[in-house]
């Protein structure tokens, strides 16, 4: 079996103890990936946080800004990339929709015991107007044994859903029933409301490097975030082509809002994904 | 030893990709946030702050006389005009109350030589809806300058008041106050000033009908949006009762709506000639 393996078959036939020998192997591999892979160290890192400029709700369109980092684009604030290897990088982000939830309405009964809960990732709300979770209490009694129909903000119907702590509907939102006992009729409602990453536009800034050389490292150019999806596409924001990117690279994301008319008050949130590779 | 082997593999791999420099895809999250402050939940009749009946000929039969509180284009910018921009779907309803037609004529010198008292205010009254048309009446008891001069004087409804001293202004009812200036008056001297109302609340089946037209969104969705119907204005008080124009229901009316109101007023048979004036408020909540 170990025929072909010459150094193997020459520490077997010299009867080392098995651990050792495995050990002896772990120890070879070690050494020689050791050096090359403490050369292909990248990082990113950036804000926890950026609160874009709060408005008013309007009967028009406004346009919120804010930026990921800072307006000075020459320190060590916003995004960061290192790299300690040579074969070039790509940074790139992705957003969330803008959303926010209002809080419970009690459209009909006595019972102030339902809540909604979750984060809404649907699109619903985008256009007037604002959309809205309904529940109402199809058959009487306690939870578990009270049933109820929902809308979504699309206004489309699911019915005979039997009551419980908590009851996902959908679009990440989710419908608790406190103990109590539900009268038929009984109504509740939370409106959504969205902010699309399709209004989102993304101006990266210059790069500031902060070790290395700014040679073949370049900004993402300012564009509008698209996709279909909860999150958007991918959009660059700084790359480095191979055989430069070698240092620590930061960057600021200038962020412009278009923020719809007649939409909810209240604190809208969406998560950015930054990705090297 | 197979095993052996497998984790040789593994690790030798291991060792090959490093020494290729391809490297693991790192990924962090900021979170973003935006905070919409509630506005305010407003009504304007910036557009409509004056409407006017197309005006009639005083005449021996009824009439009916037509105005809008807006224009009669429904679907531009002119009208009462709702805005709600709070953000939290309370839903809204704006409602309109109005006080009668009314008129006061200048007044008439019924006898002495005086002609310095004058009757000013807004009658508020329903006397003189039926003929004859009401009239308040004042007469000199006691004569003497202004302060010394007693009077007294009639209401529409014929409601004597006496032994009343004149002064610069002096009250009567229902809105109206005579107003003495410096003379001398002399004893049965005597003026009028006759008053006449088209009433909101004429009778059972006439008087103010108002009619909101639909609603222009000039933002906003017209869903769950709607406009009140046509009624006859009731009460019994100076002011109507209220009257929906225009309602949101709950977690709708997001933006800005406008609305006209068309008027219809019934005109009594031989009234005074002259400018009628009422005056329609209309409230949001």
């Amino acid at each position: 079996m170990f025929e072909s393996i010459y150094p193997i078959r020459f520490f077997l036939r010299n009867k080392m103890r098995e651990k050792r020998f495995i050990f002896s192997i772990l120890i070879i591999v070690i050494l020689a990936c050791g050096p090359s892979a403490a050369r292909a160290v990248l990082v990113i890192t950036a804000p926890a946080s950026a609160t874009l400029t709060g408005k008013t709700v309007s009967i028009t369109v406004q346009t919120s800004t804010g930026v990921i980092g800072d307006s000075n684009n020459a320190n060590l604030i916003g995004v960061k990339v290192s790299d300690d290897g040579t074969a070039g990088w790509s940074a790139v982000m992705a957003s969330t929709h803008f959303t926010t939830r209002a809080t419970q309405k009690t459209l009909a009964g006595a019972n102030n015991t339902v809540t909604f809960t979750g984060t809404y990732d649907g699109l619903d709300g985008v256009l007037d107007p604002n959309g809205t979770f309904r529940v109402k209490i199809t058959t009487g009694g306690a939870v578990g044994t009270a049933v109820f129909s929902w809308w979504d903000p699309a206004a489309n119907l699911t019915s005979n859903v039997t009551t419980a702590a908590s009851v996902v509907l959908s679009n990440g939102i989710t419908v608790n029933f406190a103990a109590a006992t539900y009268a038929v009729d009984d109504e509740w409602s939370a409106g959504v409301d969205v902010f699309p990453y399709t209004g989102l536009t993304v101006t990266p800034s210059g790069i500031y490097a902060e070790s290395g050389s700014l040679t073949g490292v370049s900004a993402g150019s300012s564009e509008i975030l698209s996709g279909t999806g909860a999150t958007s596409n991918a959009k660059t924001i700084m790359t480095a082509t191979a055989g430069n990117g070698t240092g620590i690279y930061w960057q600021d994301e200038d962020l412009s809002l278009s923020v719809h008319a007649n939409s909810l008050s209240g604190n809208f949130t969406a998560t950015v994904t930054l990705t090297v590779s | 030893m197979k095993k052996i082997l497998i984790l040789i593999s593994i690790f030798g791999l291991i060792g090959l990709i490093s020494g290729l420099g391809i490297q693991v895809v790192r990924a962090v999250s900021t979170a973003l946030d935006v905070t919409m402050t509630a506005g305010s939940l407003s009504i304007s009749n910036s557009t409509a702050a004056t409407a006017s009946y197309t005006g009639k000929t005083v005449s021996i039969t009824e009439q009916t006389d037509t105005a809008t509180i807006g224009n009669t284009t429904y679907t531009d910018t002119t009208g009462i005009e709702v805005t709600d921009t709070r953000g939290t779907g309370a839903g809204w309803s704006a409602v309109m109350t109005v006080t009668h037609l009314n008129t006061k004529a200048t007044q008439k010198t019924l006898a002495g030589s005086n002609n310095t008292v004058t009757f000013t205010g807004t009658y508020d009254g329903l006397d003189g809806v039926l003929d004859p048309n009401g009239t308040f009446k004042v007469e000199i008891t006691t004569g003497g300058a202004v302060g010394t001069a007693v009077f007294k004087w009639w209401d529409p409804a014929a409601n004597l008041t006496s032994t009343v001293t004149t002064a610069a202004s002096v009250v009567l009812s229902n809105g109206i106050t005579v107003n003495f200036a410096a003379a001398t008056y002399v004893v049965a001297d005597s003026w009028s000033a006759g008053v006449d109302v088209f009433p909101y609340n004429y009778s059972t089946t006439k008087g103010l009908t108002a009619t909101p037209s639909t609603i222009h969104n000039a933002s906003g969705s017209l869903t769950g949006v709607t406009a009140g119907s046509a009624e006859l204005m009731t009460g019994s008080a100076a002011t109507s009762n209220a009257k929906t124009v225009m309602t949101a229901a709950v977690n709708r009316g997001f933006g800005d709506y406008f609305i006209d109101v068309g008027l219809s007023q019934t005109i009594h048979p031989n009234s005074l000639s002259g400018s009628y004036t009422s005056t329609a408020v209309i409230t949001v909540s």
